[in-house]
């Protein structure tokens, strides 16, 4: 019975839209293959999750009581093109991106490539922030791409990352314009000890010239190189940094803005400049075409959404990735919105519609482009914000882009799933939209095996 | 031949068992992996498996399969003292009854009497007992001295900062030193061993093993204080990276003045130490963790055994370059020429060679002081098709056509023995082909 379901499935394509996945459980057990849909469970249970492994023969049922996440083959979603986007924070910290098309006294409606539409209750929701598009010349790590020194020991493309387990280094071919911004996220155990070789050039299939920016613990250089090698020759410029960051966090966002015309080099973690060096005689871009990640010993680290795209050179950009400004305490009732030109406009309300701000102020109403804010802190009512129930079922999705959603699971089936939250009633969402859907997460004892997941 | 040293020298060392679980595991080609109960092994080498994530059965198909782990029983099995290896490679631990022109007769807890074709059988090791225990630990922090900067959890001993704990192991003569050493980040050990008791000194005699990010490497400190250059040097091995922890194992013999160093089971290096006439003659052990804020170091599962190297020569010696079979007993002597028999039982069991010097032409040693016995022969043909390796938890390791369970046992035709029924508490672990290196216990 259970063999001729696996090919009616088959047959009709019923799974074709699901991507390959990986789906985890507790004790170090996990099955490869991609989910059908979901199935009516035993009496008390939740519903059990049909799964197609092409090494089984036959779909397996399985229950959802030990499982930890599903982690899928989805790429990042692109963001280049030009343009803008919206990332709401909703006040369970969990981000969600898309085209702001509505906001009114109750609501905030984004556009969203993976479930269209998606209404948020506005208490519910933190800030918002409108984000420019990036033209991006490079958007990885993508398999095929990256040449791996040794080919098994030191590093390896898992999914949408490389991950470093020992000696070794990853590079690439890229493009570097005059001015560019090259972004990274993070993420290590235990004391980050990596090199970034930037503006690099191919010698003897190594890379040679450029800088190299040296991270060991809290502390990080920048060197300029006169050869190959990880050591490659070369001087330092400018101070040593201490950045408490690196021995704080074990994840975060890197992102080195570099103008090769002037020399000028400044490294930001988390969306803030953290350290700015000048070389004098700075390489020109285009005699560079590698970025090197290097590690010198035994250190698990993982780099993901590695971007490369112009910068033009101006500070006032960088607020697009930077936090909220801190600014000062608003009245109750006030809302808060920040222009890209570092203005700050106070509003008793706001809506947005057909791309434009409508904001009414003690000045009277005005109306602002909505490319043209950077931030929006919402007013709560009574000064509380209702947290979302936590209910049995409860899964949080993260992207492959960053940031994630918290909701509970009520369908899976034709590569979509269904999810309920309070925050934002029912969706549907293509599955492709997730790099993994952590499940059981209220179960502490569970949560104890997440971290061994991956590394 | 190397595969059949291995299963030798592995059935003598006692802790190198598969810790005891309570589910069989499945691990397939594409690498998942599902734990529950394995119900039934189909002639076509499709395992049914009920797993414990999931409803009802499911059939893996043998191309699918990259080996199965059986449950393990909390009491370590019962095992023999004796080892047969047949001339396929294959290996189990029995009791040898007897001995004829044309037959091997053995008996075992897990698959009751055989009676083998002399012309399968590759040798017998004789005598093949534990290693006598002289430590086991790391035990109470309090009975180690120097300490500082360690602490005692689960068994283990910790450090996240620089720190030096000590203690006397009564190291023997010739010993097997085991530790299992974790990190959080990069390792940051030095183990001193073969160190004299009481306070450590700067010039001890004592060898120095250095685990870190960079690799690991292995020095000798002679009287003085002189270092000697590296006697093992590597950067990072494969076994230490990413996994955050590792056994190492040191067999020291002071006769040869040799050190087989194991990493995670398999045997990485032999190693002589020309640095000086002796060992170091000290029976203590340090440990130091060399880094400072860092994630937690720890020590595990430090064991000493007295290591009989000597008879382990023997058994891994082979049958030599001549045509006739061969006796090799406990005092080093070899003796070649067509074994007759063993004649006799218990205590006055003998066994009866053809040999040109003896008077009668035959010598007659008793079977007690005899420690291995190797047979010459052409290879006997063995039927083709797919086969499957099972690795018995008592150390054997045999080649299976045609197995199916039922209750209590595995069912199968070994191709030199004939049909067997194993009992499914010897059973450690079944694989579609033969065994990766990496799951292998291993010999120079």
């Amino acid at each position: 019975m259970k063999m001729l379901l696996f090919l009616t499935l088959l047959a009709h394509g019923s799974v074709s839209a699901a991507p390959n996945a990986t789906l985890f459980f507790a004790d170090e057990q996990k099955i490869t293959g991609f989910p059908s849909h979901l199935q009516k469970g035993a009496a008390g249970e939740p519903p059990e999750i049909v799964w197609i492994a092409p090494a089984i023969n036959e779909p397996m049922l399985l229950k959802q009581a030990k499982m930890l996440e599903m982690r899928l083959d989805t790429p990042p979603l692109q963001l280049e093109g030009g343009g803008h986007y919206a990332q709401l924070t909703l006040n369970n910290g969990d981000t969600v991106r898309g085209e702001l098309t509505l906001l009114d006294d109750a609501s905030v409606t984004v556009l969203t490539p993976f479930a269209g539409e998606l209404k948020f209750r506005r208490d519910m929701v933190d800030n918002l922030r409108i984000i420019q598009r990036p033209t991006l010349l490079y958007s990885g790590p993508k398999d095929g791409d990256w040449k791996l020194n040794p080919a098994e020991g030191g590093w390896a493309l898992q999914g949408n990352s490389l991950v470093s387990s020992g000696q070794g280094t990853a590079s690439v071919d890229i493009k570097y314009p005059e001015r560019f911004r090259l972004g990274v996220d993070l993420e290590w155990k235990t004391g980050l000890r990596f090199h970034i070789l930037f503006l690099c050039n191919e010698e003897k299939d190594e890379a040679g010239g450029g800088y190299d920016l040296f991270f060991q613990e809290h502390y990080v250089y920048l060197r300029k190189r006169e050869g190959t090698g990880i050591r490659g020759g070369g001087g330092f410029i400018g101070p040593t940094a201490s950045l408490s960051e690196f021995s704080d966090k074990e994840k975060l966002r890197l992102e080195l803005l570099v103008d090769t015309r002037t020399g000028f080099m400044s490294l930001l973690l988390d969306g803030r400049t953290m350290q700015e060096w000048t070389d004098p005689t700075p390489p020109a871009a285009d005699n560079a075409n590698r970025l090197q990640f290097a590690t010198d010993d035994a250190q698990q680290l993982r780099v993901s959404r590695i971007s490369m795209s112009p910068w033009d050179g101006n500070m006032e950009a960088l607020a697009t990735e930077s936090p909220p400004a801190k600014t000062a305490e608003v009245a109750e009732n006030i809302q808060q919105i920040v222009l890209r030109n570092g203005d700050i406009v106070q509003a008793e309300t706001l809506k947005v519609a057909s791309g434009s701000l409508a904001a009414k102020t003690v000045h009277g109403e005005i109306k602002i482009p909505v490319e043209r804010m950077r931030t929006l802190t919402f007013k709560k009512p009574s000064g509380n914000s209702p947290t979302p129930k936590k209910m049995l079922g409860d899964v949080r999705a993260w992207f492959p882009e960053g940031g994630r959603m918290t909701f509970r699971l009520d369908d899976l089936k034709d590569g979509k799933i269904t999810g309920y939250s309070q925050q934002f009633g029912t969706a549907e969402f293509d599955l492709t939209a997730f790099e993994r859907i952590e499940m059981n997460i209220g179960n502490l004892e569970l949560e104890q095996q997440r971290p061994k997941i991956g590394w | 031949m190397r595969l059949r040293f291995s299963i030798l020298f592995a059935a003598v060392i006692p802790g190198l068992l598969t810790a005891a679980t309570e589910s069989d595991q499945v691990t397939l080609s594409d690498g998942s992996m599902l734990r529950g109960a394995v119900s039934d092994l189909s002639a076509e080498g499709a395992v049914s498996l009920t797993p414990e994530v999931a409803s009802g059965k499911v059939i893996i198909p043998r191309a699918a399969i990259n080996n199965v782990k059986f449950a393990q029983a909390q009491a370590e099995p019962e095992t023999h003292a004796s080892m047969i290896t047949l001339r396929n490679g294959d290996s189990l631990p029995c009791e040898v009854l007897g001995l004829d022109a044309s037959q091997v007769r053995i008996r075992t807890w897990f698959s009751g009497e055989h009676s083998i074709p002399r012309a399968a059988v590759a040798s017998l090791a004789l005598g093949v007992r534990p290693q006598r225990q002289v430590y086991t630990g790391p035990g109470d922090i309090a009975t180690w001295i120097e300490n500082v900067g360690w602490r005692s959890e689960d068994n283990a001993l910790v450090a996240n900062e620089r720190g030096l704990i000590r203690r006397d192991i009564q190291l023997p003569a010739n010993y097997i030193l085991r530790f299992r050493l974790a990190w959080e980040g990069a390792p940051n050990f030095v183990v001193d061993f073969g160190e004299v008791a009481g306070k450590q000194t700067q010039s001890d005699d004592r060898y120095r093993f250095s685990v870190n990010g960079g690799g690991v490497d292995l020095k000798r400190q002679r009287p003085g204080g002189r270092w000697s250059p590296p006697l093992f040097a590597s950067g990072p091995l494969p076994a230490m990276q990413g996994a955050g922890e590792a056994e190492f194992e040191f067999r020291v013999d002071s006769k040869s003045q040799e050190i087989h160093l194991y990493i995670d089971g398999r045997w990485v290096k032999r190693i002589i130490d020309r640095s000086s006439t002796a060992l170091p003659p000290g029976t203590a052990i340090t440990f130091q963790c060399m880094g400072n804020n860092q994630g937690p170091q720890q020590i595990k599962s430090l064991e000493v055994f007295e290591w009989d190297a000597m008879t382990q020569r023997h058994q891994n010696e082979g049958p030599g370059a001549g045509k006739e079979d061969s006796i090799i007993t406990s005092d080093g002597e070899r003796f070649g020429g067509q074994i007759r028999e063993i004649a006799g039982s218990g205590a006055s069991a003998t066994v009866l060679s053809e040999n040109v010097h003896a008077p009668d032409g035959v010598i007659r040693i008793a079977l007690k002081n005899v420690t291995t016995i190797y047979f010459v022969g052409p290879d006997p043909k063995l039927p083709e098709g797919e086969s499957m390796t099972l690795q018995l938890r008592t150390k054997g390791l045999l080649t299976l056509k045609e197995s199916h369970f039922d209750a209590t046992s595995l069912i199968c035709q070994h191709p030199l023995i004939g049909e067997m029924r194993i009992d499914r508490r010897a059973l450690s672990s079944l694989y579609t082909s033969t065994i990766p290196v990496s799951d292998q216990p291993d010999q120079p």
